[in-house]
């Protein structure tokens, strides 16, 4: 079975290899969290690891803020742009969601660019651009516009942090146009913010079930352990299991004096 | 100010908790002076389903909990003295046990006293390998392959004792007790050697004790003095099931008993440094 590598090496364990091929996946998280950084080197590694040239389509940013950002990661998407391995292409939600606009806005570059993955960003502008009950048709229609064209569709979704909102991806009626869902979440742990990513969704696919931390660092996301033993995160009351207490309690029994010395 | 979830206050309740310690060495140094040897033998009382499911109970399923929360300890916190610990803790609980059930015929009592002795001495290593590691300050904390680290020292542990357990059913191993005529010089030398380690072991976690006032440690540490009372035993002993041998065998169960109550203090968080810190 293909699957589109992110190269983001524990990514795509947790993935059991990548994202299926022409699966649509969603990228889902508060305002924060890293999900166009995601996103960004899922194309990029697509364009330079993996001979997949991508499009960025975004809503959101101005141009020239993205290869701004981008650089910071050490990600030259004007370099990859000019060897036709990536096209970003900034744009108003209301252009796309003409009839036939969304032929109008990319035909001519994936004829040119013959990307095998898209990155939209975000699904929330289109939502503020259609009536509503209607994204899902319009999501829809996009979706299958891309996947038609042999292109794996990733849309970004800001969802509001907090317990329900964890859920809100299921609330738009949207679950069933989604192959793939990562969720990413900041979580409270001993006083500290860390960031918690799992894969809610993968459809026809084995997938890590685990709750992992994961890190932006300067080079991209890192994907690092998962959270053992702890409890209730993704309904964000985060809490050790009594094992895990008593545990920590002996650990801290038998090194804490050594660890002060 | 935290509260104590105990009927006692701490300094109570180990002062209760060390009181045991004098009057098992008082008992054994008694017997030892006072029984003669042919006295000690007619004494002799060693119900061996009794004893095997004493053994059981006490040693191998406290052991098996206290080597549980080391792993999840281990696997959370990469601690090497929470491996050695856990380690230590695993080949003593199963050496007793399968001792224990070997004690009786067909080979006689040499068989479970060579597992039980040769146990010891192998555990005491985990021990006091354990209890070294507190000596030096050391920030050493794997992340990596923790799990394997893990299967591999637990694994030695009792793959160890099973292969001991096999060669000395097949008497491919030297002789630690001779019926009628006693403990062989073997024997003395690897209990020796178990009692001295385990006593180190105890003292170096009670150093550390003094340093943090953890009941945990208190009580693990003396758990580890009465075990190593309970190897005095062994040394001393006349005969298996002799007043000395049945003295230290309860000192061991007492020891189990404490290792479930360092346990229990985990369990209420109520290590008197954390209490004196709020």
């Amino acid at each position: 079975m293909a699957r589109n590598k992110t190269g983001i090496l524990e990514l795509d364990e947790m993935l059991r290899g990548g994202f299926m091929d022409k699966d649509a996946v969603m990228v889902a998280g508060s305002a924060g969290t890293g999900k166009t950084t995601l996103a960004l080197e899922y194309l990029v590694n697509g364009a330079t690891q993996f001979g997949e040239p991508g499009i960025y389509l975004t809503f959101e940013q101005l141009p020239d803020q993205i290869y701004r950002d981008a650089e910071n990661f050490g990600w030259d998407l004007r370099k990859l742009e000019v060897e036709n391995k990536l096209r970003v292409v900034c744009t108003s939600p209301d252009l796309l969601l003409d009839p036939e606009g969304e032929e109008q806005l990319l035909g001519e570059t994936i004829k040119e660019l013959r990307p095998r993955r898209m990155v939209i960003d975000s699904l929330n502008h289109l939502e503020m651009y259609v009536p509503r009950g209607d994204l899902r048709k319009e999501a829809y229609r996009i979706l299958m516009y891309i996947k038609t064209r042999g292109i794996s569709p990733l849309v970004i979704w800001e969802a509001q942090q907090g317990t329900e909102s964890s859920y809100a991806v299921t609330q738009t009626g949207m679950s069933f146009l989604i192959d793939c869902l990562v969720l990413l979440k900041f979580v409270e742990i001993n006083s500290s913010m860390k960031k918690a990513l799992v894969i809610m969704k993968m459809r026809g696919s084995d997938h890590d079930k685990h709750l992992r931390e994961y890190e932006i660092t300067a080079h991209g996301v890192r994907v690092v352990a998962p959270f053992s033993g702890y409890e209730g995160i993704i309904t964000g009351t985060p809490h050790r299991s009594l094992t895990q207490e008593v545990a920590g309690a002996w650990d801290d029994a038998f090194t804490r004096t050594k660890h002060k010395q | 100010m935290a509260r104590s979830l105990s009927l006692f206050p701490h300094n109570t309740t180990r002062g209760i908790g060390v009181v045991p310690v004098p009057i098992f060495v008082a008992l054994i140094a008694i017997f030892d002076v006072i029984l003669p040897t042919s006295v000690a033998a007619s004494w002799a009382f060693n119900p061996l389903l009794v004893f095997a499911t004493l053994q059981t109970l006490f040693l191998f399923g406290t052991s098996v909990v206290v080597a549980y929360i080391s792993l999840k300890s281990y696997l959370s916190g990469g601690s090497r003295t929470i491996l050695l610990l856990g380690s230590g803790t695993l080949a003593w609980g199963f050496a007793s046990m399968v001792a224990a059930w070997l004690l009786g015929p067909p080979g006689g009592p040499n068989i479970g006293v060579t597992i039980s002795n040769s146990g010891a001495l192998f555990a005491s290593l985990f021990y006091i390998a354990s209890a070294a590691t507190t000596i030096r300050a050391s920030s050493s904390r794997d992340s990596k392959r923790r799990k394997s680290k893990l299967l591999l020292a637990y694994a030695c542990a009792v793959g160890f004792l099973a292969a001991l357990t096999v060669f000395a059913l097949l008497g491919a191993t030297p002789a630690f007790f001779v019926p009628g005529a006693g403990s062989t010089l073997l024997r003395q030398v690897v209990v020796a050697a178990a009692l001295f380690l385990f006593a180190a072991s105890s003292l170096l976690f009670m150093r550390l004790y003094h340093d943090s006032r953890s009941g945990i440690l208190f009580w693990y540490s003396m758990a580890l003095a009465l075990t190593t009372i309970g190897l005095a035993a062994f040394y001393f002993g006349r005969t298996v099931g002799d007043p000395i041998a049945w003295t230290g065998r309860i000192a061991t169960y007492l020891g189990g008993i404490y290792s479930l109550v360092a346990i229990w203090s985990a369990i209420r968080g109520s290590h008197d440094g954390l209490a004196n810190s709020q």
